[in-house]
Protein backbone atom coordinates (compact mmCIF):
# COMPACT_ATOMS: atom_id res chain seq x y z
CA UNK A 1 0.00 0.00 0.00
CA UNK A 2 1.41 3.67 -0.79
CA UNK A 3 2.56 5.78 1.67
CA UNK A 4 1.67 9.61 1.72
CA UNK A 5 4.12 12.38 1.15
CA UNK A 6 3.92 13.42 4.66
CA UNK A 7 4.46 9.95 6.08
CA UNK A 8 7.86 9.91 8.92
CA UNK A 9 9.57 6.45 9.18
CA UNK A 10 10.54 5.36 12.53
CA UNK A 11 12.54 2.43 13.26
CA UNK A 12 12.75 0.24 16.20
CA UNK A 13 14.28 -2.74 17.85
CA UNK A 14 14.14 -3.94 21.35
CA UNK A 15 15.82 -6.35 23.64
CA UNK A 16 13.31 -9.72 22.88
CA UNK A 17 14.48 -10.52 26.06
CA UNK A 18 13.32 -7.24 28.08
CA UNK A 19 10.09 -8.18 30.64
CA UNK A 20 8.30 -5.06 28.97
CA UNK A 21 8.97 -5.67 25.91
CA UNK A 22 7.65 -9.27 26.18
CA UNK A 23 4.85 -7.66 28.29
CA UNK A 24 3.59 -5.68 25.48
CA UNK A 25 3.84 -8.40 23.07
CA UNK A 26 1.74 -10.27 24.77
CA UNK A 27 -0.48 -7.40 25.10
CA UNK A 28 -0.77 -7.00 21.42
CA UNK A 29 -1.53 -10.45 20.90
CA UNK A 30 -4.20 -10.26 23.52
CA UNK A 31 -5.61 -7.28 21.68
CA UNK A 32 -5.03 -9.11 18.16
CA UNK A 33 -2.75 -7.03 16.29
CA UNK A 34 1.21 -6.59 15.65
CA UNK A 35 3.83 -5.73 17.86
CA UNK A 36 4.23 -2.57 16.08
CA UNK A 37 0.75 -1.71 15.16
CA UNK A 38 -0.05 -1.94 19.22
CA UNK A 39 3.24 -0.04 19.82
CA UNK A 40 1.98 2.69 17.38
CA UNK A 41 -1.23 3.19 19.41
CA UNK A 42 0.73 3.72 22.49
CA UNK A 43 2.68 6.28 20.90
CA UNK A 44 -0.06 8.04 19.16
CA UNK A 45 -1.97 7.90 22.73
CA UNK A 46 1.48 9.40 23.89
CA UNK A 47 0.54 12.46 21.31
CA UNK A 48 -2.86 12.77 22.50
CA UNK A 49 -4.70 10.41 19.38
CA UNK A 50 -6.31 7.47 19.39
CA UNK A 51 -8.60 4.95 21.45
CA UNK A 52 -5.47 4.63 24.42
CA UNK A 53 -5.80 7.32 27.26
CA UNK A 54 -2.17 7.94 29.34
CA UNK A 55 -2.80 9.06 32.30
CA UNK A 56 0.15 11.06 34.14
CA UNK A 57 0.59 11.68 37.49
CA UNK A 58 3.09 13.41 39.61
CA UNK A 59 6.21 10.61 41.51
CA UNK A 60 4.29 11.57 44.76
CA UNK A 61 0.67 11.99 43.76
CA UNK A 62 -1.63 10.93 46.50
CA UNK A 63 -4.33 10.03 44.26
CA UNK A 64 -2.51 8.01 42.32
CA UNK A 65 -0.97 6.08 45.80
CA UNK A 66 -4.80 5.50 46.95
CA UNK A 67 -5.60 3.94 43.42
CA UNK A 68 -3.04 1.67 43.27
CA UNK A 69 -3.83 0.65 47.08
CA UNK A 70 -7.77 0.08 46.05
CA UNK A 71 -6.07 -1.81 42.53
CA UNK A 72 -4.00 -4.15 44.83
CA UNK A 73 -6.71 -4.56 47.65
CA UNK A 74 -8.83 -5.96 44.79
CA UNK A 75 -5.94 -8.05 42.93
CA UNK A 76 -6.44 -6.05 39.97
CA UNK A 77 -3.89 -4.06 37.64
CA UNK A 78 -3.99 -0.55 38.31
CA UNK A 79 -4.92 0.65 34.48
CA UNK A 80 -7.93 -2.14 35.13
CA UNK A 81 -8.87 -0.47 37.87
CA UNK A 82 -8.96 2.87 36.56
CA UNK A 83 -10.51 1.63 33.55
CA UNK A 84 -13.46 0.50 35.36
CA UNK A 85 -13.83 3.10 37.87
CA UNK A 86 -14.41 5.58 34.62
CA UNK A 87 -16.48 2.81 32.99
CA UNK A 88 -18.88 2.58 36.51
CA UNK A 89 -19.02 6.12 36.37
CA UNK A 90 -20.04 6.81 33.02
CA UNK A 91 -22.55 4.66 33.70
CA UNK A 92 -24.52 4.79 36.76
CA UNK A 93 -23.15 8.11 38.84
CA UNK A 94 -25.86 9.77 39.86
CA UNK A 95 -28.46 7.77 38.21
CA UNK A 96 -31.47 7.19 39.41
CA UNK A 97 -31.66 3.35 40.98
CA UNK A 98 -32.12 4.45 44.29
CA UNK A 99 -31.84 1.33 46.19
CA UNK A 100 -29.37 1.82 49.02
CA UNK A 101 -28.02 -1.28 50.37
CA UNK A 102 -28.53 -2.22 54.05
CA UNK A 103 -32.36 -1.15 54.42
CA UNK A 104 -33.90 -3.49 57.18
CA UNK A 105 -37.26 -3.91 55.52
CA UNK A 106 -37.48 -5.39 51.62
CA UNK A 107 -38.28 -2.82 49.41
CA UNK A 108 -40.36 -3.48 46.79
CA UNK A 109 -41.67 -6.73 48.12
CA UNK A 110 -45.25 -7.22 48.76
CA UNK A 111 -46.68 -7.29 53.29
CA UNK A 112 -48.54 -11.04 53.25
CA UNK A 113 -49.83 -11.83 56.68
CA UNK A 114 -49.23 -15.35 57.34
CA UNK A 115 -49.82 -16.75 54.25
CA UNK A 116 -48.18 -17.15 50.81
CA UNK A 117 -50.59 -14.67 48.60
CA UNK A 118 -51.80 -15.67 45.25
CA UNK A 119 -50.16 -13.81 42.30
CA UNK A 120 -53.77 -12.29 41.66
CA UNK A 121 -53.51 -10.84 45.11
CA UNK A 122 -50.44 -9.62 44.77
CA UNK A 123 -51.39 -7.79 41.86
CA UNK A 124 -54.67 -6.23 43.31
CA UNK A 125 -52.95 -5.44 46.48
CA UNK A 126 -50.40 -2.99 44.53
CA UNK A 127 -52.71 -1.22 42.52
CA UNK A 128 -54.58 -0.15 45.23
CA UNK A 129 -52.28 2.30 46.24
CA UNK A 130 -52.77 6.68 46.81
CA UNK A 131 -55.17 8.55 44.35
CA UNK A 132 -53.20 12.20 44.88
CA UNK A 133 -56.03 13.84 44.14
CA UNK A 134 -58.29 12.24 47.25
CA UNK A 135 -54.77 12.60 49.30
CA UNK A 136 -54.69 16.49 48.01
CA UNK A 137 -58.01 17.35 49.24
CA UNK A 138 -56.97 15.06 52.41
CA UNK A 139 -53.75 17.74 52.58
CA UNK A 140 -55.88 20.85 52.30
CA UNK A 141 -58.50 20.02 54.88
CA UNK A 142 -55.53 19.57 57.07
CA UNK A 143 -53.66 22.30 56.78
CA UNK A 144 -56.59 24.51 57.36
CA UNK A 145 -57.30 22.55 59.80
CA UNK A 146 -53.51 22.73 61.21
CA UNK A 147 -53.86 26.73 60.14
CA UNK A 148 -56.93 27.10 62.93
CA UNK A 149 -55.51 25.18 65.81
CA UNK B 1 -20.29 35.85 44.37
CA UNK B 2 -22.93 38.00 42.14
CA UNK B 3 -26.72 37.95 42.98
CA UNK B 4 -27.60 37.58 39.58
CA UNK B 5 -25.88 34.01 39.37
CA UNK B 6 -28.15 33.37 42.37
CA UNK B 7 -31.52 34.33 40.46
CA UNK B 8 -33.88 31.60 39.03
CA UNK B 9 -32.80 28.96 41.29
CA UNK B 10 -34.47 26.14 41.08
CA UNK B 11 -37.40 25.25 43.84
CA UNK B 12 -38.04 21.04 45.03
CA UNK B 13 -40.78 20.38 47.71
CA UNK B 14 -38.96 17.97 50.00
CA UNK B 15 -41.06 15.23 52.36
CA UNK B 16 -38.64 14.17 55.18
CA UNK B 17 -39.02 11.55 57.02
CA UNK B 18 -35.69 11.35 59.15
CA UNK B 19 -35.95 8.08 60.91
CA UNK B 20 -33.19 7.07 63.80
CA UNK B 21 -32.95 4.09 61.19
CA UNK B 22 -34.09 5.09 58.10
CA UNK B 23 -34.49 8.55 56.12
CA UNK B 24 -36.61 8.65 53.52
CA UNK B 25 -37.23 11.21 51.06
CA UNK B 26 -39.85 12.10 48.22
CA UNK B 27 -39.00 15.36 46.39
CA UNK B 28 -41.45 17.26 43.82
CA UNK B 29 -40.72 20.09 41.14
CA UNK B 30 -42.04 23.77 41.94
CA UNK B 31 -45.24 22.42 39.55
CA UNK B 32 -45.58 19.40 42.46
CA UNK B 33 -44.88 17.25 39.95
CA UNK B 34 -42.12 14.70 38.78
CA UNK B 35 -42.47 12.80 42.07
CA UNK B 36 -39.23 11.35 42.69
CA UNK B 37 -37.99 9.24 46.13
CA UNK B 38 -34.26 7.98 47.82
CA UNK B 39 -33.91 6.18 51.58
CA UNK B 40 -30.55 5.41 53.22
CA UNK B 41 -29.93 4.39 56.91
CA UNK B 42 -30.05 7.24 59.18
CA UNK B 43 -26.19 6.64 60.31
CA UNK B 44 -23.41 9.28 60.53
CA UNK B 45 -20.17 9.41 61.75
CA UNK B 46 -17.70 12.25 62.05
CA UNK B 47 -14.22 11.72 60.23
CA UNK B 48 -11.19 13.54 60.98
CA UNK B 49 -9.50 15.58 58.01
CA UNK B 50 -7.01 12.96 57.40
CA UNK B 51 -10.08 10.65 56.64
CA UNK B 52 -11.56 13.06 54.78
CA UNK B 53 -8.68 13.63 52.56
CA UNK B 54 -8.25 9.98 51.79
CA UNK B 55 -11.87 10.03 50.43
CA UNK B 56 -12.40 12.55 48.66
CA UNK B 57 -9.15 12.14 46.37
CA UNK B 58 -11.10 10.25 43.88
CA UNK B 59 -14.75 10.53 46.07
CA UNK B 60 -16.20 11.00 42.23
CA UNK B 61 -15.39 7.78 40.91
CA UNK B 62 -15.72 5.56 43.98
CA UNK B 63 -18.29 6.46 45.84
CA UNK B 64 -21.44 5.23 44.87
CA UNK B 65 -24.31 7.49 45.63
CA UNK B 66 -26.88 4.32 44.53
CA UNK B 67 -25.49 2.36 47.33
CA UNK B 68 -25.86 4.69 50.15
CA UNK B 69 -22.67 5.97 50.28
CA UNK B 70 -21.89 9.33 51.00
CA UNK B 71 -19.23 11.70 52.28
CA UNK B 72 -20.56 15.36 53.51
CA UNK B 73 -18.95 18.33 54.97
CA UNK B 74 -20.35 20.83 57.18
CA UNK B 75 -19.24 23.83 58.65
CA UNK B 76 -15.93 22.93 58.62
CA UNK B 77 -16.67 18.98 59.97
CA UNK B 78 -17.00 15.62 57.70
CA UNK B 79 -18.95 13.05 57.96
CA UNK B 80 -19.29 9.47 56.46
CA UNK B 81 -23.73 9.25 56.14
CA UNK B 82 -25.51 6.10 54.83
CA UNK B 83 -23.91 2.56 54.74
CA UNK B 84 -20.61 3.96 54.94
CA UNK B 85 -21.40 5.43 58.31
CA UNK B 86 -22.96 2.32 59.48
CA UNK B 87 -19.81 0.56 59.27
CA UNK B 88 -17.80 3.22 61.35
CA UNK B 89 -18.73 1.30 64.36
CA UNK B 90 -18.66 2.98 67.38
CA UNK B 91 -18.06 5.93 65.65
CA UNK B 92 -21.42 5.79 63.89
CA UNK B 93 -24.42 7.49 65.74
CA UNK B 94 -28.44 7.00 64.79
CA UNK B 95 -29.49 9.45 67.19
CA UNK B 96 -31.65 6.52 68.78
CA UNK B 97 -33.78 7.66 71.67
CA UNK B 98 -32.50 10.79 71.51
CA UNK B 99 -35.93 13.55 71.21
CA UNK B 100 -33.91 16.61 70.96
CA UNK B 101 -32.26 15.29 67.34
CA UNK B 102 -36.05 16.45 65.57
CA UNK B 103 -34.27 19.84 65.82
CA UNK B 104 -30.46 19.25 66.08
CA UNK B 105 -27.75 19.26 63.66
CA UNK B 106 -28.28 15.38 63.17
CA UNK B 107 -31.29 15.68 61.26
CA UNK B 108 -30.20 18.66 59.12
CA UNK B 109 -27.12 16.58 57.97
CA UNK B 110 -29.53 13.73 56.88
CA UNK B 111 -31.61 16.59 55.38
CA UNK B 112 -29.19 18.27 53.50
CA UNK B 113 -27.57 14.56 52.59
CA UNK B 114 -31.17 13.57 51.33
CA UNK B 115 -31.52 16.85 49.42
CA UNK B 116 -28.14 16.26 47.37
CA UNK B 117 -29.00 12.44 47.07
CA UNK B 118 -32.30 13.32 45.33
CA UNK B 119 -30.81 16.37 43.58
CA UNK B 120 -27.69 15.32 41.19
CA UNK B 121 -25.27 17.83 39.42
CA UNK B 122 -26.56 16.47 36.46
CA UNK B 123 -29.83 17.13 37.40
CA UNK B 124 -29.39 20.76 39.28
CA UNK B 125 -27.20 21.75 35.98
CA UNK B 126 -30.13 20.70 33.62
CA UNK B 127 -32.71 22.74 35.93
CA UNK B 128 -30.38 25.99 36.09
CA UNK B 129 -29.16 25.20 39.54
CA UNK B 130 -25.23 25.55 38.35
CA UNK B 131 -23.18 28.33 39.60
CA UNK B 132 -20.00 28.70 37.43
CA UNK B 133 -18.44 31.21 38.63
CA UNK B 134 -18.69 29.49 42.12
CA UNK B 135 -18.81 25.97 40.81
CA UNK B 136 -21.52 24.96 43.09
CA UNK B 137 -25.18 23.55 42.49
CA UNK B 138 -27.81 25.87 43.90
CA UNK B 139 -31.71 25.38 44.55
CA UNK B 140 -34.12 26.11 46.92
CA UNK B 141 -36.03 23.69 48.63
CA UNK B 142 -38.88 23.55 51.09
CA UNK B 143 -39.62 21.07 53.33
CA UNK B 144 -42.42 19.40 55.75
CA UNK B 145 -41.20 16.69 57.46
CA UNK B 146 -42.54 14.91 60.65
CA UNK B 147 -41.74 13.86 64.38
CA UNK B 148 -43.35 11.35 67.01
CA UNK B 149 -46.46 12.07 68.64
CA UNK B 150 -44.85 11.61 72.01
CA UNK B 151 -42.40 14.08 71.17
CA UNK B 152 -44.85 16.76 68.71
CA UNK B 153 -45.71 20.30 70.77
CA UNK B 154 -45.92 23.32 68.15
CA UNK B 155 -43.12 24.86 70.22
CA UNK B 156 -40.76 22.03 68.82
CA UNK B 157 -42.15 21.86 65.66
CA UNK B 158 -40.96 25.77 65.59
CA UNK B 159 -37.51 24.38 66.78
CA UNK B 160 -37.15 22.15 63.53
CA UNK B 161 -38.05 25.69 61.72
CA UNK B 162 -35.41 27.40 63.44
CA UNK B 163 -32.77 24.87 63.16
CA UNK B 164 -33.11 24.11 59.80
CA UNK B 165 -34.33 27.58 57.97
CA UNK B 166 -31.75 28.77 56.17
CA UNK B 167 -29.23 29.02 53.35
CA UNK B 168 -26.53 26.22 53.66
CA UNK B 169 -23.67 25.41 51.74
CA UNK B 170 -21.64 22.24 52.00
CA UNK B 171 -20.40 19.73 49.64
CA UNK B 172 -21.64 15.84 48.97
CA UNK B 173 -19.62 13.17 46.82
CA UNK B 174 -16.75 16.06 46.05
CA UNK B 175 -19.84 18.34 44.61
CA UNK B 176 -20.39 21.91 45.90
CA UNK B 177 -23.94 22.89 46.77
CA UNK B 178 -25.86 26.26 48.33
CA UNK B 179 -29.12 24.73 49.30
CA UNK B 180 -31.85 27.20 50.55
CA UNK B 181 -34.38 25.34 53.15
CA UNK B 182 -37.68 26.42 54.55
CA UNK B 183 -39.02 23.83 56.54
CA UNK B 184 -42.91 24.44 56.57
CA UNK B 185 -45.86 21.60 57.92
CA UNK B 186 -43.79 19.80 61.11
CA UNK B 187 -46.49 16.84 61.80
CA UNK B 188 -47.25 13.79 63.89
CA UNK B 189 -45.56 11.06 62.67
CA UNK B 190 -48.41 8.54 60.85
CA UNK B 191 -50.67 11.60 59.98
CA UNK B 192 -49.62 10.69 56.21
CA UNK B 193 -51.34 7.40 56.50
CA UNK B 194 -54.57 8.86 56.72
CA UNK B 195 -53.77 11.64 54.22
CA UNK B 196 -52.89 8.94 51.32
CA UNK B 197 -54.67 6.26 52.32
CA UNK B 198 -57.36 7.15 54.88
CA UNK B 199 -60.67 8.63 51.80
CA UNK B 200 -62.18 11.67 51.92
CA UNK B 201 -65.31 10.57 54.27
CA UNK B 202 -66.13 11.85 57.78
CA UNK B 203 -66.43 8.33 59.39
CA UNK B 204 -63.73 7.26 62.01
CA UNK B 205 -60.14 6.90 60.77
CA UNK B 206 -56.98 5.44 61.75
CA UNK B 207 -53.95 4.72 61.41
CA UNK B 208 -50.90 2.41 62.68
CA UNK B 209 -47.47 3.48 61.54
CA UNK B 210 -44.67 1.41 63.12
CA UNK B 211 -40.99 1.61 62.65
CA UNK B 212 -37.73 -0.04 63.42
CA UNK B 213 -38.04 1.31 66.96
CA UNK B 214 -41.61 2.95 67.26
CA UNK B 215 -45.12 3.44 66.75
CA UNK B 216 -47.80 6.04 66.51
CA UNK B 217 -51.33 5.61 66.92
CA UNK B 218 -52.98 8.30 65.28
CA UNK B 219 -57.60 8.82 65.23
CA UNK B 220 -58.91 11.24 62.96
CA UNK B 221 -63.15 11.89 63.74
CA UNK B 222 -65.12 14.18 61.86
CA UNK B 223 -62.49 15.08 59.46
CA UNK B 224 -60.26 15.89 62.38
CA UNK B 225 -57.90 14.13 64.35
CA UNK B 226 -58.53 13.53 67.51
CA UNK B 227 -55.73 15.02 69.89
CA UNK B 228 -56.40 13.07 73.04
CA UNK B 229 -56.63 9.72 71.17
CA UNK B 230 -52.85 10.10 69.64
CA UNK B 231 -50.44 7.72 70.92
CA UNK B 232 -46.39 6.78 70.90
CA UNK B 233 -44.81 3.56 72.22
CA UNK B 234 -41.34 2.04 72.01
CA UNK B 235 -42.42 -0.89 70.03
CA UNK B 236 -40.45 -1.86 66.46
CA UNK B 237 -39.75 -4.72 64.31
CA UNK B 238 -36.10 -3.36 65.78
CA UNK B 239 -37.05 -5.49 68.90
CA UNK B 240 -37.10 -8.76 66.60
CA UNK B 241 -34.01 -8.33 64.81
CA UNK B 242 -32.38 -7.70 68.32
CA UNK B 243 -33.51 -10.83 69.60
CA UNK B 244 -33.22 -12.85 66.86
CA UNK B 245 -29.02 -12.10 66.39
CA UNK B 246 -29.14 -12.16 70.23
CA UNK B 247 -30.73 -15.67 70.33
CA UNK B 248 -28.97 -17.24 67.40
CA UNK B 249 -24.85 -16.36 69.18
CA UNK B 250 -26.46 -17.40 72.12
CA UNK B 251 -28.14 -20.83 71.00
CA UNK B 252 -26.35 -21.40 67.95
CA UNK B 253 -23.08 -19.48 68.59
CA UNK B 254 -23.84 -17.80 64.98
CA UNK B 255 -23.85 -14.87 64.29
CA UNK B 256 -26.37 -13.28 61.85
CA UNK B 257 -25.70 -10.17 59.90
CA UNK B 258 -28.35 -7.83 59.41
CA UNK B 259 -29.16 -8.92 55.81
CA UNK B 260 -29.57 -12.42 57.13
CA UNK B 261 -32.04 -11.20 59.83
CA UNK B 262 -34.02 -9.28 57.63
CA UNK B 263 -34.48 -12.71 55.35
CA UNK B 264 -35.37 -14.85 58.44
CA UNK B 265 -37.84 -12.91 60.04
CA UNK B 266 -39.56 -11.73 56.59
CA UNK B 267 -39.61 -15.80 55.50
CA UNK B 268 -41.10 -16.90 58.64
CA UNK B 269 -43.58 -13.66 58.47
CA UNK B 270 -44.85 -15.26 55.54
CA UNK B 271 -44.77 -18.60 56.20
CA UNK B 272 -42.43 -19.40 53.73
CA UNK B 273 -39.16 -21.57 53.69
CA UNK B 274 -36.64 -20.44 55.53
CA UNK B 275 -33.22 -19.03 54.06
CA UNK B 276 -30.91 -22.06 54.74
CA UNK B 277 -27.92 -20.68 57.40
CA UNK B 278 -25.17 -22.56 57.85
CA UNK B 279 -22.71 -22.74 60.80
CA UNK B 280 -19.07 -23.98 59.88
CA UNK B 281 -20.51 -25.13 56.72
CA UNK B 282 -22.91 -26.91 57.93
CA UNK B 283 -26.83 -25.55 57.88
CA UNK B 284 -28.75 -24.64 61.28
CA UNK B 285 -31.38 -26.98 61.89
CA UNK B 286 -34.03 -24.70 60.17
CA UNK B 287 -37.16 -25.56 62.41
CA UNK B 288 -35.09 -25.09 65.42
CA UNK B 289 -34.43 -21.47 64.18
CA UNK B 290 -37.90 -21.14 62.49
CA UNK B 291 -38.78 -21.21 66.50
CA UNK B 292 -36.73 -18.71 67.18
CA UNK B 293 -38.06 -16.32 64.78
CA UNK B 294 -41.51 -17.09 65.59
CA UNK B 295 -40.24 -15.85 68.77
CA UNK B 296 -38.79 -13.06 67.69
CA UNK B 297 -41.65 -11.76 65.89
CA UNK B 298 -43.61 -12.26 68.81
CA UNK B 299 -41.63 -9.59 70.82
CA UNK B 300 -42.54 -6.58 69.18
CA UNK B 301 -46.06 -8.54 67.86
CA UNK B 302 -47.36 -8.70 71.04
CA UNK B 303 -47.34 -5.19 72.89
CA UNK B 304 -48.03 -3.85 68.94
CA UNK B 305 -51.49 -5.81 69.97
CA UNK B 306 -51.84 -4.73 73.29
CA UNK B 307 -51.11 -1.03 72.24
CA UNK B 308 -53.99 -1.53 69.02
CA UNK B 309 -55.79 -2.78 71.32
CA UNK B 310 -55.93 -0.32 74.06
CA UNK B 311 -55.92 2.54 71.52
CA UNK B 312 -58.66 1.70 69.28
CA UNK B 313 -60.80 -0.59 71.91
CA UNK B 314 -63.71 -0.27 73.74
CA UNK B 315 -64.13 -1.16 77.29
CA UNK B 316 -66.13 -4.40 76.08
CA UNK B 317 -63.30 -5.33 74.69
CA UNK B 318 -64.06 -5.00 70.96
CA UNK B 319 -61.74 -3.09 68.92
CA UNK B 320 -62.00 -1.02 66.05
CA UNK B 321 -65.51 -2.33 65.00
CA UNK B 322 -66.64 1.07 64.17
CA UNK B 323 -62.94 2.54 62.12
CA UNK B 324 -62.90 2.33 59.01
CA UNK B 325 -60.41 2.56 57.17
CA UNK B 326 -57.30 1.34 59.63
CA UNK B 327 -54.17 1.86 57.74
CA UNK B 328 -50.86 0.17 58.90
CA UNK B 329 -47.91 2.20 57.60
CA UNK B 330 -44.29 1.80 58.29
CA UNK B 331 -41.44 -0.52 57.50
CA UNK B 332 -43.21 -3.26 60.45
CA UNK B 333 -46.29 -3.62 58.27
CA UNK B 334 -43.67 -6.23 56.40
CA UNK B 335 -43.33 -8.50 59.28
CA UNK B 336 -45.92 -7.93 61.93
CA UNK B 337 -49.38 -7.15 59.82
CA UNK B 338 -50.65 -10.71 61.19
CA UNK B 339 -50.67 -9.72 64.47
CA UNK B 340 -52.55 -6.92 64.07
CA UNK B 341 -55.39 -8.45 61.95
CA UNK B 342 -56.00 -10.90 64.59
CA UNK B 343 -57.05 -7.90 66.49
CA UNK B 344 -58.58 -5.62 63.96
CA UNK B 345 -59.33 -7.94 60.44
CA UNK B 346 -60.06 -5.38 58.29
CA UNK B 347 -56.42 -3.30 58.54
CA UNK B 348 -55.14 -2.51 55.37
CA UNK B 349 -51.68 -2.23 53.85
CA UNK B 350 -50.78 -0.74 50.84
CA UNK B 351 -47.65 -0.92 48.69
CA UNK B 352 -44.29 0.45 49.97
CA UNK B 353 -45.61 0.99 53.54
CA UNK B 354 -42.23 2.06 54.57
CA UNK B 355 -42.88 5.37 52.31
CA UNK B 356 -46.15 6.65 53.43
CA UNK B 357 -44.86 9.26 55.71
CA UNK B 358 -42.58 10.82 53.58
CA UNK B 359 -45.02 10.51 50.40
CA UNK B 360 -47.42 12.23 52.47
CA UNK B 361 -45.47 15.31 53.83
CA UNK B 362 -44.52 15.95 50.59
CA UNK B 363 -47.66 16.33 49.50
CA UNK B 364 -48.29 18.54 52.68
CA UNK B 365 -45.34 20.59 51.11
CA UNK B 366 -46.82 20.79 47.50
CA UNK B 367 -50.52 22.45 49.28
CA UNK B 368 -48.63 24.46 52.27
CA UNK B 369 -49.26 28.49 51.59
CA UNK B 370 -47.77 29.87 54.09
CA UNK B 371 -44.02 29.84 53.37
CA UNK B 372 -42.33 33.11 54.41
CA UNK B 373 -38.92 33.08 52.70
CA UNK B 374 -38.88 31.19 49.76
CA UNK B 375 -40.88 32.36 46.72
CA UNK B 376 -40.73 31.98 42.59
CA UNK B 377 -39.14 33.23 40.66
CA UNK B 378 -37.00 34.82 43.30
CA UNK B 379 -33.33 35.70 44.20
CA UNK B 380 -31.84 33.51 46.91
CA UNK B 381 -30.41 35.95 49.41
CA UNK B 382 -27.35 34.00 50.42
CA UNK B 383 -26.44 36.76 53.25
CA UNK B 384 -29.52 35.86 55.21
Amino acid sequence: MPRSQNTIYANMSFNARDPQVQEAAVEAEANGVALGTYLKKLVLALLGHGPVLLLQFRETSRVRTHLLQEAQELEMPLDAYVLALLADRDRSLYEAQRRPASLWYPRGQLVAAGTVPEPEEEETEREDDVNIEEAMTNVNDFLAEMANM
Amino acid sequence: MSKSHLQQRPLYHLGGDFGNRTSIGFLRDVAGLNESHASFTSFIAEIPMQEYQRFNAGTQTILDPNESEYLLSYEGKHYLVGKLGQQQGPQAIDARGVADRYWSSHNLILCLNMIATLLCPKDLRAAGGYNPEANTYECVVRVATGMPVSVFTAARAEMVRQMMNGVHRFSFNGYNYVVELEVGPVVMEGVSGLLLHGGTGKNKKAVIDCGYWSTEILRKENGQFVRDANAGDAIGIGMAFDYLKSTAAFDFQRELSEDEAQAILLAQARAETLPEIKLYGKPLNAEQLGKVAEAALAVPGIPLQQMVAARLGSARGLVATDVDPVVFIGGSAYYLKRYVVEKVPHVRVFADPENANARGYCLLCVGYKDWKYTTLPQAMDVAR
